[in-house]
């Protein structure tokens, strides 16, 4: 892997920062000191600013005590509330924000991931220019200078970023611009919603992403948006998702898409059709409710022709359900393309789902990148019309479909300068590095929603010579201002006056508002125009007029819930996080559905080369996916990387340039000129860490029948509540030694996405290794927490299945009886605690284990976390090789709510452990606590006519309950 | 039993051997030239024990991970070729101790080979779990030590460490049976070395030779008060050999059939495994002899008999494995559990069903061969059956453990396993150190028991010393060549036919032999009586039926018999001497007492009262898991303190140089009977013993 050989800190250290390289950690804290405190440790250094724990205000540091300040997540734009876990000065872990409006405390696994980025030796330590480095004096002049050049010369000023929602950062910026008389401010994101936007711009005059509501939604239908994964906001639409699902057991959910995608596997019926079927299908849906309903059709025989049948019977399919659907409603889709948008908003409109499910008043401000401006910018580059260009926050050199022309354009201009705070594809095009430091080093703002106003707030100094765009921004307008003056300045003025408790002290507000990491004020809403019915027959001819070749082979492009944009490529966890569907690590592949593979002949891992209809070819292992549409190949996006630092490098192909540029948006689907076996080369061995799909008809994972309008029943295959004392009784060794708790989980499969936040979560809170694809491959993956994901029925359409899986903690544990020296025993907690200190690695308990939920450590997987040891849990020990490990239950944070409460002369609250797992998981369905106290919430879920354990018939009495996934028959019309 | 032996039986050993010419036959190899051949194979199983070791050297340096093992599948080779090598190991004890307690007699041919495999094989098993540790550095915590960081003992519910005390009992009880079986060999060539360097004083091998035979072969000089206890004794081991033997494959059975995991969990496997080893064992043996054999020109005393009732108890093995083979199948469709199901239909029809089928082949299909009478007479045949067998057998443990893991509960996990160049360098060399060793041994020791053998020359003779005039007269109606058969038919024959002694020649033979020295030793150590006679007599015979009949005549006419001497045990002789039982079975026994409490206490004081620990939902003082161990060091107490017992008794220590007569670890026998004082009656008891055959007398005064 790498990540083990190379020295912390690349390129040569400089000025004050040497103790920064080679950081032990009495040095590091020397540097960080304590962030929170005001005292002074050096003159050279701008002044500190005070920030505030979220739950409480310690005067110092406790050592081996943590300290939580809320943030915002800088995982993506969806800006997510968070929690950094801080220990001894040093964050080591994101978690949500439980009072966060939008994310409700979960946290997905990129933002997890964002932690591991602080850490990374391969971080820029400071400014350089071309490569060498340099100094921010030196860099802050030759910038100024070309400033003023561009003021004299009337070329432009350009600012490349992605989104930036916080209103201060707006602020600061439009400030910035408008000294320049030729400013742009362009803004890309890797996930483009431009189409989104554009769409609503037509049919009511705003340019908005609006905000869904899928918590509000009785009838979900999505067209291809993987919106429990990867789009928009994927956290705060699975709290929706889930909450609503849970509330109501009419809640149903239809997914139309090309690819398994992890909402797919969620829906209650899904149906598969390629990205220009979607579209038609879409058309077609609308045409169908537009009638029903009695409203005028518009007269389109035409485009009518162009429907296949099967996309005429899912249309009337999907007519029929949002029709009959009693309450509320909502469609999304994700097509890059404005004309099959607008649809979604014809048929949003039509069913009366503006005001409730699509909230156009206080939209979204996420993702507000605009394809079409990166164009002209480059345009512009081209022709030399810019002589200063600033790249913040993404890397269009990888992304960009045309990245070479990016690169020459960028070259083309005389200053240029990157702010990343990694090197990347980008900043290696650049004149000027100045490198930001991490979010967590820095004062940022978010607007994820209008109103809600969230605050990134530093938890310690910057770690290396860095400053944060903002900061440049200021020193580059020659303002002596720090952007924490700014930002405290912007929200005195703007954001303090729209606040409801508005009392007049802004000190308090703003100490409220950094504890609780985010406000909501009266923002004013969006003025909404009616709806224009004249923008739907154009989108209709629009999308009819495509040329489609029948039964040509389409692609689709998509992002991994793993990896996303393949921004934190050199995270090895999230590297090694598997792909929800197909299991696959360390790298992506083209996903090809069965029947198509059987009529190229090929087989998994074989390669193939997808041609775009622009020319563009890209050669990238098969994979066989049950589920996925014959004539779609899918290949994610985000991988390929070539700048991302050792451990991101060459992993998986990158798709970027297969999308197109039609009208200057990137269109991420697109008919493939050829589909060819890429035959020469050796077939690709994924890494995958579940190799076999199928339940083989087992009844592990329960499915209980619940009907649309009525109690739920008992699944066929669980009902275990009454066997529980008849198999206590069949036990050899009759009654079993009391404890004096017993910990345990139940998980509610009807709400487990199978999203894997869990999973990140578990290996950061647990300094769980990761251990490089070549040890994946050999089925020696290190997570204590997986989620097992089952196909089930045909290929075409299979029934998906996640299951959480970790150490189920067993009463009667199978591991304990055969350790020769009780390095694993169950403790008076009820707990099935692992010794690794005593452990001599037998090996017997893992193979003994029904639920093979153990680990053991095949080589000296310390090596591998040595150069993140800054970022270890120190609550959790790091372990050695030759010892095997499972998941404790996240004992460390039992044991800390113990001493906690034996302090305070109490017992331990239900609910007041929660587990790493329990605390990230999007869709709640992970509950911890007492099985033992019959008033805790896990005991009464335990109780459901849902509940079951895996493999109950070995007697193993997990600790462990799941809750039956419901099974939602058709609606009842 | 007696009875039972049959005229038509085949002599066990052909050719006519005299008990010298069995002396000369089996001692000659020891220390021999070597043939180039022997040093190729050995400079071949040399260079594959060194790449085996260096591969566990990478091993231990880099981890487990240089092997294929995953997640899934945490034993592969290393526990295929533990439990293959432990099943080697059986056939060694089950004929050395079962065969000997049903008084299979041709044992005697190829026991102390069989017994040599079972040591080595069980050190290369050894291995296996040791190397196969995560941190193998800390092999130790397995003991049940008291140690200074506080409380802190071992789970005695654990097959790995019923595995420790089983392995490390059979192996002890095995090396001492071997090395006690070994004891009067020992003495035969300590004897031969010294008459050798009588006429090459000078030869530096010979001295070599008599040193380091006479260190270990502890003072041995064929004292029949010594053999009646040394049998006693090795009965005694044999006796706790053979329940040992069952336990330590149903212990390492256990290992699996204690697990949850389908296609382990299964009842069965106790018998099944024991079966298995015997079979693996056997071929083995079989095929060692086979090479030996005909190598050493050993064809008289391993005979085509011998290899034909080996083929017998092969073919009978393997046709119960087959059964075993089926009755899994049949257990796991009537267990109704789909899991059982499923992991025995993976067995043969899932990835590794190659494996399990070329199982089937070899174990099952290719011994039917041995139906046939002139396949158990075709030396190529059987070595191909035995390396059939010995594939099978290591294939059907690959197969258990294997199959059994890489697909068991929940299809998420299943994956395959692929084992990697280490791992075939370690198994490799693990075959290297096997024949290495075995190559060494059958240059420096006797490969088969001199002593034993000479008991049985020509004819089976019955063990059970109890029936001493039944098996008289047996041995009277057996078939026997030459003069000695008609002394047997005809005892006054047969002593007219003995040449009259030559007291001359007797006196220049001996006139070294300190024999007070030796007698008063006998007698203090036989009834602490102060007044031991001034004076003896030793008469030399070479026949032991002679010696019997002496002993018998003396001890009827009133004299004192001091000891007899003899190159084996010869049965009767202690009834003839008038030795009641011995006491050490005794000791054995209340030693197996000990050892019974003791483990009991250790267990249930540790895991219950000292340090308990909740441990897989079982109650602190889970007893009856405890037994296994308890088993063990029951065995291992009986069998070590029953040793010692012996040697102090019998006064055997090693280097012990006590003095010994001529000839008798050899061919020669010698009653040593007290003298009347008066020298009239020393000539009536010299003319008594010529008269029962006595072909040498030897007078003396006790030196003190």
């Amino acid at each position: 892997m790498g990540a083990s050989d190379a020295a912390v800190g690349t390129g040569k250290p400089g000025g004050t920062d040497d103790a920064a390289t080679s950081l032990k950690r009495r040095t590091f804290l020397q540097i960080i000191g304590a962030s929170v405190a005001a005292g002074a440790l050096s003159g050279c250094r701008p002044p500190r600013e005070k920030i505030i724990p979220y739950a409480k205000q310690p005067p110092e540091l406790t050592p081996g005590v943590a300290n939580w300040y809320a943030s915002t997540c800088p995982g993506c734009s969806a800006a997510c509330g968070a929690l950094v876990k801080v220990m001894d000065g040093r964050p080591i872990k994101l978690e949500g924000n439980p009072d966060h409006p939008l994310s409700r405390g979960g946290l997905c696994a990129i933002g997890q991931g964002a932690v591991a980025g602080l850490y990374d030796p391969y971080r820029r330590i400071g400014p350089s220019r071309e490569g060498k480095p340099t100094t921010w004096a030196e860099a802050d002049a030759a910038i100024s200078d070309a400033l003023s050049r561009s003021r004299a010369s009337k070329r432009q000023v350009a600012l490349l970023t992605g989104s930036m929602s916080g209103s201060a950062t707006a602020a600061l910026v439009a400030d910035f611009m408008a000294a320049f008389p030729q400013a742009r401010h362009v803004i890309y994101d890797p996930f483009p919603c431009e189409a989104v936007r554009e769409a609503h711009r037509r049919a009511y005059g705003v340019s908005v992403v609006p905000r869904y509501r899928f918590d509000q939604a009785d009838l979900v239908v999505a067209f291809g948006a993987d919106f429990l994964g990867t789009w928009l906001s994927p956290v705060e639409f699975t709290k929706q998702w889930s909450s609503k699902r849970a509330a109501s057991h009419a809640a149903r959910h239809i997914q139309v898409e090309a690819r398994m995608s992890l909402t797919g596997t969620n829906a209650d019926e899904r149906h598969t059709l390629s990205p220009s079927e979607q579209a038609d299908c879409l058309a077609a849906t609308l045409m169908k409710v537009v009638t029903t309903l009695g409203a005028a059709t518009p007269d389109l025989a035409s485009v009518k022709a162009s429907w296949t049948s099967e996309v005429q019977t899912v249309a009337d399919r999907l007519a029929d359900a949002l029709v009959a659907q009693r309450g509320k409603r909502l469609v999304v889709t994700d097509l890059g393309d404005a004309a099959v948008q607008t649809l979604a908003v014809a048929l949003n409109d039509a069913l009366g789902n503006v005001g409730t499910t699509v909230d156009l008043e206080r939209p979204s401000r996420q993702w507000q990148g605009s394809d079409t401006q990166l164009a002209s910018l480059v345009g512009a580059m081209q022709r030399g019309d810019v002589e200063v260009l600033i790249i913040h926050g993404c890397n269009p050199a990888h992304s960009w479909p045309r990245g070479k022309e990016f690169a020459d354009a960028v070259a083309k201009v005389p200053c240029s300068v990157a702010t990343g705070s990694v090197a990347d594809e980008t900043t290696r095009l650049t004149k000027w590095h100045c490198p930001s430091p991490h979010a967590l080093e820095a004062w940022s703002d978010a607007e994820p929603a209008s109103g809600i106003h969230s605050i990134g707030q530093p938890v310690l100094r910057p770690l290396y010579r860095t400053r944060s765009l903002q900061d440049s921004l200021l020193a580059w307008s020659g303002k002596r201002m720090s952007f924490h003056q700014y930002l405290q300045e912007h929200w005195r003025t703007a954001v303090f006056p729209k606040a409801a408790k508005a009392s007049g002290d802004f000190a308090a507000f703003w100490d409220e508002a950094l504890e609780r990491g985010w406000v909501q004020v009266e923002a004013s809403p969006t003025r909404v125009g009616p709806f224009r019915k004249g923008v739907v027959p154009s989108a209709l001819r629009q999308v009819a007029g495509r040329t489609k070749e029948p039964n040509g082979t389409e692609f689709e492009l998509y992002h991994s819930v793993a990896l996303r944009d393949g921004e934190a490529a050199n995270n090895p966890w999230l590297q090694e996080l598997p792909d929800p569907i197909t299991k696959i690590t360390w790298g992506n592949c083209a996903c090809i559905a069965p029947s198509l593979a059987t009529r190229l002949g090929i087989s998994e891992g074989q390669w193939i080369e997808v041609g775009a209809a622009d020319g563009s070819a890209l050669a990238v292992p098969a994979h066989v996916q049950v589920g996925q549409h014959p004539g779609t190949v899918s290949i994610a996006l985000g991988y390929g990387r070539t700048e991302a630092g050792p451990i991101g490098n060459g992993v998986g192909v990158n798709a970027g340039h297969l999308a197109a540029l039609s009208g200057g948006m990137r269109r991420f689907h697109g008919q493939a000129r050829s589909v060819a076996v890429a035959s020469n080369r050796p077939a690709f061995p994924f890494a995958k860490t579940q190799i076999h799909d199928d339940l083989d008809g087992r009844p592990i994972v329960g499915e209980a029948d619940r009907h649309a309008h009525g109690s739920p029943e008992e699944g066929h295959d669980h009902g275990h509540a009454g066997h529980e004392e008849e198999r206590r009784k069949a036990n050899l060794w009759g009654k079993p030694i009391p404890s004096d708790r017993r910990w345990g989980m139940v998980i509610d499969l009807d709400r487990c996405t199978g999203c894997s936040a869990c999973v990140a979560a578990c290996d950061i809170e647990n300094n769980v290794p990761a251990v490089g694809p070549d040890e994946v491959r050999r089925s020696r993956d290190m997570h204590w927490m997986r989620i097992d994901r089952y196909f089930e029925g045909d290929a075409d359409s299979p029934t998906v299945r996640h299951q959480p899986m970790m150490c189920q903690h067993c009463a009667n544990a199978s591991c304990e009886s055969v350790c020769p020296v009780l390095a694993t025993v169950h403790d008076d907690q009820g707990l099935n605690v692992q010794v690794y200190n005593r452990c001599v690695g037998t090996r017997y308990c893992a193979n003994n284990c029904p639920y093979k939920v153990r680990r053991f450590n095949w080589f000296d997987n310390q090596a591998k976390l040595a150069a993140r040891r800054l970022g270890l849990n120190p609550s959790v020990t790091v372990r050695s090789r030759g010892v095997m490990e499972k998941c404790s239950l996240c004992i460390q944070r039992i044991q800390e709510a113990r001493i906690r409460s034996r302090n305070e002369g109490r017992d331990v609250q239900d609910g007041e452990v929660r587990t790493a797992c329990e605390q990230s998981c999007p869709a709640d369905a992970i509950v911890f606590g007492d099985l033992q106290d019959p008033n805790s919430r896990v005991a009464r879920l335990a109780k459901d006519t849902r509940a079951f354990s895996a493999l109950e018939e070995l007697n193993r009495q997990p600790a462990i309950r799941y809750l039956a996934r419901s099974k939602r028959t058709e609606v009842e019309a | 039993m007696s009875s039972a032996v049959s005229q038509l039986r085949e002599p066990l050993v052909s050719g006519d051997k005299t008990h010298g010419d069995v002396t000369s036959d089996i001692a000659r190899h020891v220390g021999s030239k070597p043939t180039g051949a022997w040093w190729a194979l050995l400079l071949v199983s040399l260079a594959l024990f060194g790449g085996g070791a260096l591969a566990m050297v990478q091993t231990v340096t880099t981890g487990i991970g240089t092997w294929g093992l995953n997640r899934t599948v945490g034993w592969g080779f290393d526990i295929t070729n533990f439990v293959f090598w432990i099943g080697i190991g059986h056939a060694g004890t089950l004929i050395s101790a079962v065969l000997f307690l049903f008084r299979q007699r041709w044992r005697t041919s190829i026991n102390r080979a069989a017994e040599a495999m079972t040591i080595f094989a069980v050190m290369c098993a050894a291995i296996y779990p040791l190397i196969h540790m995560g941190r193998p550095w800390y092999f130790y915590w397995i003991l049940p030590y008291p140690n200074n960081r506080g409380t802190l003992w071992v789970n005695f519910r654990s097959p790995l460490l019923w595995d420790f005390f089983a392995i490390s009992t059979y192996f002890i009880i095995s090396l001492t049976f071997w090395y006690i079986g070994m004891i009067p060999d020992l003495a035969t060539l300590r004897d031969r070395a010294a008459d050798a360097l009588q006429r090459e004083p000078n030869n530096l091998k010979h001295r070599i030779a008599r040193a380091v035979f006479g260190f270990l072969s502890h003072g041995w000089n064929g004292s029949a008060l010594v053999w009646h206890r040394y049998e006693t004794i090795y009965a005694l081991l044999a006796l706790l050999a053979t329940p040992l033997v069952v336990s330590v494959h149903s212990i390492v059975s256990s290992d699996f059939a204690t697990s949850v995991i389908p296609g382990w969990h299964a009842t069965l496997f106790p018998p099944y495994f024991v079966t298995g080893a015997i079979f693996g064992g056997f071929a083995m043996v079989l095929g060692l002899m086979l090479i030996t054999r005909r190598v050493m020109r050993l064809e008289a005393y391993i005979t085509a008999h011998h290899l034909n009732w080996m083929c017998k108890i092969l073919l009978l093995a393997s046709v119960v494995m087959g059964a075993c083979y089926g009755i899994e199948f049949f257990c796991a469709w009537y267990s109704g559990s789909s899991y059982e199901l499923y992991a025995f239909t993976n067995r043969a029809f899932g990835p590794y069903g190659w494996a399990y089928w070329l199982m089937v082949l070899c174990n099952v299909v290719v011994p039917q061969i041995l139906w046939f009478g002139k396949a158990r007479r075709e030396p190529l045949l059987m070595g191909l059956v035995c390396v059939s067998v010995t594939i099978g057998m290591w294939f059907e443990r690959f197969v258990i453990i294997v199959t059994s893991l890489h697909r068991d509960f929940l299809p998420s996990s299943w994956t395959m396993y692929l084992p990697t160049l280490n791992e075939a360098m370690i198994m490799a060399g693990m075959f290297g150190l096997f024949f290495s060793l075995f190559l060494l041994f059958t240059r420096a020791l006797p490969i088969i028991a001199i002593a034993e053998i000479k008991s049985v020359l020509g004819y089976a003779r019955p063990s059970s010393s109890e029936h001493g005039q039944a098996h008289d007269e047996a041995q009277a109606s057996r078939p026997r060549s030459g003069a000695a058969q008609a002394s047997r038919m005809h005892p006054d024959v047969a002593q007219a036919s003995h040449p009259k002694p030559n007291v001359a020649q007797a006196s220049r033979l001996h006139h070294n032999a300190p024999f007070g020295a030796l007698l008063g030793a006998i007698r203090r150590r036989r009834h602490n009586r102060p007044t031991a006679p001034s004076r003896y007599c030793v008469a030399y015979f070479t026949d032991e039926h002679a010696l019997t009949n002496a002993a018998r005549a003396a001890r009827h006419g009133g004299l004192r018999i001091l000891d007899a001497f003899t190159p084996f045990p010869v049965h009767g002789l202690p009834q003839a001497m008038g030795l009641g039982p011995s006491r050490l079975a005794w000791i054995g026994a209340w030693a197996g007492a000990l050892g019974l409490v003791a483990g009991l206490t250790l267990q249930i004081w540790t895991s219950a009262y000292d340090w308990p620990v909740r441990v897989g939902g079982q109650p602190f003082n889970s007893w009856p898991i405890f037994l296994p161990v308890t088993f063990e060091l029951t065995v291992l107490f009986a069998g070590l303190i029953g040793v010692g017992a012996l040697f102090a008794r019998a006064g055997m220590w090693p280097g012990n140089r006590a003095p010994r007569l001529p000839g008798v670890t050899d061919n020669r026998f010698a009653l040593a009977v007290a003298l009347p004082d008066a020298s009239a009656g020393e000539d009536a008891v010299a003319r008594a013993l010529t008269e029962a055959g006595a072909t040498e007398i030897v007078t003396g005064d006790r030196l003190r």
